[in-house]
C-alpha cells in the first residue's frame, strides 16, 4: 500500500509539472530546432568585398565572411578589441572604425577630421558603397552621406541637424539611402541632406522604401495610406525590397516574415526563425515558385530562408 | 570449410569460458536473499538516438547524432543506484542520474533523472546480469529554460564480481523521455541509449 502511493506521488508530479506552459517551444523540440553558431558573433556588415564576401564586424575584429561558403576567412581577422563594434565600414583595403568616444581610426591609424571628437551614433548602408552616418556632439546631432566610390572617410562632408523652429532633437537614424529621420521632442520629421529639407511626419520612421513607410509606433502604412500593425517594434528589423514587394523580418518578437506587396501584408510564421537574429536580408531569389531569402545572422552566418516552404537552410 | 571451423572454435571458446568460471554455478540458486541490498555508481556515454517533435506543423522524428540528425551530440552521463532485494530474483529501489548532450547550437542540454526502479537478475553469483526497468521523472534544462517531465528506462547489465561484495560491470539500456504539454505542438519524444561502466557494492 506503501510503495502504491509513492508510485501515486510520482505519477502526480508528472502530471503536475508536465503542464508547465512558460516557454514557446518545448525543450527538445528548441534543442531539434537549434543551428550551428559560427566561432565569431556578426554584429554588423561594415562592407562588401567582392560579390560573395563580405566584411562583417565581430565581438573580436573584422573580417571576411563569404556569403557562399557560409564561413569566416580566419587568416582576414583584425582583431581590433572591443572596438571592432564601432566599425564604420571596411573596404579591400581599410577597415575604418571608432572607439564611440569621438575618436576615429583608419587601421591603425588615428584620423584628424573634421568628425572627431563627435561621437559615432549609427550607419546605415544598401549596397556598401554608399553609407549614411550619424554623429552626436554634446546635444547637436550631425548627418552624412558617403559615396565610397567618389570620396574617402577622412574628406566626407557633414551638415548639422537643424530642425524648424530650433526644437530640440531626441534622435536621428537613417531611414533609406538618402534620407534620416529626425525624432523632435513634439514633432517628427524626415530630412533630406541633398536638398536641405526637412518634412514633418506623424511619426518616428524607422524605415522608408519607395512609399511604403515603416514607422516605430504606427506599423507599416501602404501606398494607399492604410496603416497596418505588427508585431513587436521597429527597432530590430531587417527589410529588403524586390520586384515592388517588400520583405520584412523583425526580431523581436522573431520568427515572423511579413511580405508587402499591393497594399497587403501577408504574415508568415516560420517557427525554426525563432531563434535566429536577423542582422540583414541579403538578397531575394524566386524559383519555381519558390520564394528564398538569403539573410546574414548574428550566431549563424548566412541562413537561406525558403518561405514558400518555411524551411531554414 | 571455413565457417565450419569457425563455430568449431567458437563452441569451444564458450566451453573453456564456461570451464573456467566452473565454480561459479551460473544457473544456480540467486546469490541474493531478501532484504540484500546493492550500491551501483555508474559512468557512460550518453547517444543520442532518436527526437522527434513537430516541426513545421508535422510531428516528424530525426535520428542519429548532429545537425543532420536530432541535433544532439554524444555527451555522458552519471548515475548513483539503491536496490533493496524482496525476493531471491527482485529487488526495487532507485536511482538519481545526471545527463549532458551538447546541441548543434554549441548549448548544453542537461537531464537529471530520478527513478523509481524494479530489477530482475535471473543471474546472480560471481557473475549477474541485472534487467532493470525504471520509471520517474526527468528535470530537463536547456537554453535557460526547465522542464519536468516523466521518463522511462529500461537497462540490461553484465556484472563481475572480483571480491564478494565488489563488481565491475558494463551496462546498457534505452531512455524514453516523453516530454508532454497540453499545447501538443511542444509535445516530444525522445530516446537515449547509455553505454559505459558501473562499480556495485553489495551486502
Amino acid at each position: 500500500m506503501k510503495k502504491l502511493s509513492i508510485l501515486l506521488i510520482i505519477l502526480s508530479l508528472f502530471l503536475l509539472f508536465s503542464c508547465n506552459e512558460e516557454s514557446s517551444e518545448g525543450l527538445f523540440q528548441e534543442a531539434g530546432l537549434s543551428i550551428k553558431k559560427e566561432t565569431h558573433q556578426i554584429v554588423n556588415i561594415v562592407g562588401k568585398k567582392d560579390s560573395s564576401t563580405l566584411f562583417v564586424s565581430t565581438y573580436d575584429g573584422v573580417g571576411e565572411y563569404n556569403i557562399n561558403s557560409r564561413s569566416f576567412n580566419e587568416s582576414s581577422f583584425r582583431k581590433n578589441g572591443r572596438e571592432a563594434i564601432y566599425s564604420l565600414y571596411a573596404d579591400s583595403n581599410n577597415v575604418y572604425y571608432t572607439d564611440n568616444k569621438g575618436n576615429y581610426f583608419k587601421n591603425n591609424e588615428k584620423l584628424n577630421t573634421t568628425i572627431s571628437g563627435k561621437r559615432f551614433i549609427s550607419s546605415y548602408t544598401e549596397d556598401y558603397v554608399k553609407y549614411l552616418f550619424v554623429f552626436l556632439d554634446g546635444d547637436e546631432y550631425y548627418v552624412s552621406v558617403l559615396d565610397t566610390s567618389n570620396t574617402t572617410f577622412e574628406n566626407m562632408t557633414i551638415t548639422k541637424i537643424t530642425p524648424p523652429n530650433g526644437e530640440k532633437v531626441i534622435n536621428v537614424r537613417a531611414i533609406n539611402t538618402t534620407s534620416f529621420s529626425i525624432k523632435c521632442e513634439n514633432k517628427f520629421y524626415s530630412f533630406t541632406p541633398s536638398t536641405s529639407a526637412y518634412s514633418e511626419e506623424s511619426d518616428a520612421i524607422y524605415k522608408r522604401f519607395d512609399n511604403i513607410t515603416y514607422y516605430e509606433n504606427k506599423g507599416v502604412v501602404t501606398p494607399d495610406g492604410k496603416e497596418h500593425s505588427i508585431s513587436g517594434n521597429g527597432r530590430n528589423v531587417s527589410l529588403y525590397s524586390s520586384n515592388g514587394t517588400l520583405y520584412l523580418i523583425n526580431n523581436n518578437p522573431s520568427g515572423i516574415v511579413y511580405k508587402i506587396s499591393n497594399n497587403d501584408i501577408t504574415s508568415i510564421s516560420i517557427p525554426s526563425l525563432q531563434n535566429v537574429n536577423v542582422l540583414d536580408i541579403l538578397s531575394c531569389s524566386e524559383n519555381n515558385g519558390e520564394v528564398v531569402l538569403s539573410v546574414i545572422t548574428s550566431f549563424n552566418g548566412v541562413k537561406s530562408i525558403n518561405i514558400t516552404s518555411k524551411k531554414i537552410e | 570449410m571455413y565457417n565450419a571451423n569457425m563455430k568449431r572454435k567458437i563452441v569451444l571458446l564458450l566451453m573453456i569460458f564456461l570451464l573456467l568460471f566452473s565454480g561459479i554455478n551460473l544457473f544456480a540458486s540467486s546469490y541474493y536473499d531478501t532484504g540484500s541490498q546493492s550500491f551501483t555508481i555508474s559512468l557512460a556515454a550518453d547517444f543520442p538516438l532518436m527526437n522527434a517533435y513537430t516541426k513545421e506543423g508535422k510531428f516528424t522524428p530525426t535520428f542519429g547524432f548532429g545537425e543532420s540528425g536530432t541535433h544532439f551530440f554524444p555527451g555522458g552521463m552519471g548515475s548513483l543506484d539503491y536496490e533493496g532485494f524482496f525476493n531471491p530474483y527482485f529487488s526495487m529501489g532507485g536511482s538519481i542520474g545526471y545527463e549532458f548532450n551538447y546541441c548543434t547550437d554549441g548549448k548544453i542540454f542537461t537531464q537529471v533523472p530520478i527513478l523509481f526502479k524494479l530489477t530482475y537478475m535471473p543471474i546472480s553469483g560471481k557473475i549477474e546480469v541485472p534487467i532493470s526497468l525504471g520509471l520517474g521523472f526527468n528535470y530537463l534544462s536547456y537554453n535557460g529554460k526547465s522542464q519536468f517531465t516523466p521518463m522511462i528506462d529500461l537497462t540490461a547489465a553484465f556484472r563481475f564480481y572480483f571480491q564478494e561484495g565488489w563488481g565491475i560491470g558494463i551496462y546498457t539500456g534505452l531512455d524514453f523521455v516523453p516530454e508532454l504539454y497540453t499545447d501538443s505542438e511542444k509535445n516530444a519524444i525522445s530516446l537515449f541509449i547509455p553505454l559505459g561502466l558501473s562499480v556495485t557494492y553489495r551486502h
